[in-house]
């Protein structure tokens, strides 16, 4: 039993194509498997803090649901948005509040429905921007849906670095040779180079292959204290978050991931280690140039050669840093800021059948939100590690 | 007269209302007029306060500024989304530094095979008519768009 806050109990809902649920009927199921990992009830519960998802504009998961779900009485009630980076920092948050006292059993919550049968994922997503604003001009130039805005950070990324179409290649090859091992992931068959170039290009130098793979889901974590669920608790030992909102005019960089950088270093060194601590590091990668541009930020890779980083090896298993170990948001599944959570909560906890870290019991977990503008990093480690 | 668009359907329409009124209600008479702080310093649309260290700001102004800018990268859209778009094949979309330092994403005046702009290709701006709105585009020469 842990006598301080811990992650004591998960539940994750990845809903098949078939499944018609509502964001709210998925959101309950995955407190449910999550009160049942940490041996509670939903009634035990007095904290619920919200990840809100602003991509979605009919099918939403709000408040309503501590009436809707049968929750009691709530001492803590937020629903908090920091972008893609707000799932990981809402466990922070959680802990914090648990450690104070303002509650002893917080869930932490997502939800993602957005997926329609028979609408491709490219149409729902380039839909959402709207026909307001920066973005509603930017869309009537062309700029549909987030992979275009990511293809422009590849092409600036390219262009300043000299990397190439080669490097997000083998982003792809590596993480869909983790997600083999990984039952969740939706794709698992092995890629081949051939098979990655005879991917069409969505928005070039972005192919098919480079993009993630969204899915309709919810995920639950349980922040609890005095607790002991049916797997080994874990603790959020550091997090810190950076956000700079990439300006529109000179001379603001128009691709560099401005305070990547600093949120990593800032959370290793309150858990108080050093990137060579780390066990695994999940990376919050929708499309492949993320890994590439946020490895080299964080030290892994000089500019330009994280490309040559990961054909090496190194962020595969046996590397020096394996990373993205379930296959990542682009051959594993997108769900927002829970993709890389949940990994490494899986590889915390050994329970990562063929692709299982020997011996894993620190992760940091980096998140992205925006066109790269938000920033966190969390350090989870084992709570009998620390 | 500004001419119909090539590439977008009227769908994909922006929005008139704020923070586009002035900027739309430039482009509909030819002209690009964005906002500035008051020291001078480019903002984008929604920007009310000057970023920079140390400058004083002040009213934010609108200006004409000109149509000449710089191509700082380029993609091309291969995913046409039938929804918004009525090309049937590849176009390219730019991001261009205008010599006032705004950035811009914009796309052809005109359909091209020739998709692939080099970064510090020097390009002019026209407009096209995408429902009731006019959207600067890049105006291709000739030679550029094929004819």
């Amino acid at each position: 039993m842990t006598a301080r806050a811990a992650i004591t109990g998960v539940g994750l809902v990845i809903a098949e194509p078939t499944d018609t649920s509502s964001a709210t009927e998925l959101a309950l199921r995955a407190i449910h498997a999550a009160c049942d990992d940490a041996g509670i009830s939903i009634a035990d519960i007095d904290g619920l803090l919200l990840n809100h998802n602003e991509l979605i504009a009919e099918d939403k998961v709000t408040l309503d649901i501590a009436r809707q779900g049968g929750f009691g009485e709530l001492s803590v009630l937020y629903e908090l948005n920091s972008k893609g980076t707000t799932f990981s920092l809402l466990l922070a948050q959680a802990q914090q509040a648990v450690d104070a006292g303002a509650a002893s059993s917080v869930v932490v919550l997502f939800a993602d429905a957005a997926q329609r049968q028979g609408v491709g994922s490219g149409a729902a997503f380039a839909a959402m921007g709207g026909a307001g604003g920066q973005r509603g001009l930017e869309r009537a130039g062309g700029m549909l849906g987030a992979v275009a805005a990511y293809a422009f950070l590849a092409a600036h990324y390219f262009q300043a670095t000299g990397a190439s179409g080669r490097d997000l290649m083998a982003i792809a090859i590596a993480q869909r040779d983790w997600a083999a091992g990984n039952p969740l992931a939706r794709a698992r068959a092995v890629l081949a180079e051939a098979d990655y170039l005879a991917s069409p290009f969505v928005a070039e130098p972005l192919r098919r292959l480079d993009c993630a793979r969204p899915v309709n889901g919810a995920a639950a974590v349980l922040v609890t204290s005095g607790r002991q669920g049916s797997s080994a608790a874990l603790r959020v030992a550091g997090a810190a978050q950076r956000s700079a909102e990439r300006r529109r005019h000179a001379p603001v960089s128009p691709w560099e991931p401005i305070g990547a950088a600093d949120a990593f270093s800032a959370a290793l060194a309150q858990a108080g280690i050093g990137s060579s601590h780390l066990h695994t590091l999940q990376i919050y990668d929708p499309f492949t140039v993320v890994p590439l541009i946020l490895l080299e930020a964080f030290g892994f890779a000089e500019p330009g050669r994280a490309g040559e980083f990961v054909r090496d090896g190194q962020v595969g298993a046996g590397g020096s840093m394996p990373t993205n170990t379930g296959g990542g948001q682009i051959s594993g599944y997108y769900l927002q800021g829970v993709t890389p959570v949940f990994e490494a909560v899986t590889q915390l906890r050994g329970l990562g059948g063929d692709r299982q870290i020997p011996d894993a019991s620190i992760a940091a977990v980096a998140a992205i939100g925006g066109r790269l503008e938000h920033h966190s990093t969390i350090v989870l480690e084992r709570e009998d590690a620390a | 007269m500004i001419a119909a668009d090539w590439l977008l359907l009227d769908s994909a329409a922006p929005s008139a209302e704020e923070p586009l009124t002035k900027f739309l209600a430039g482009t509909a008479d030819g002209e690009l007029v964005l906002p500035f702080c008051g020291s001078g310093h480019p903002l984008d649309l929604d920007q009310l306060e000057c970023e920079r260290e140390g400058c004083p700001g002040g009213p934010r102004q609108w200006r004409e500024v000109s149509r000449t800018g710089t191509v700082i990268a380029s993609i091309v859209m291969h995913r046409l989304e039938k929804s918004f778009i009525a090309a049937t094949a590849p176009y390219p979309v730019l991001e261009v530094e205008l010599d006032s330092g705004h950035r811009l994403y914009v796309s052809t005046d005109r359909h091209t095979r020739s998709v692939v702009f080099p970064a510090g290709e020097i390009v002019d701006i026209a407009f096209v008519r995408v429902g009731e709105t006019s959207i600067p585009r890049i105006a291709l020469t000739e030679k550029r768009s094929g004819k």
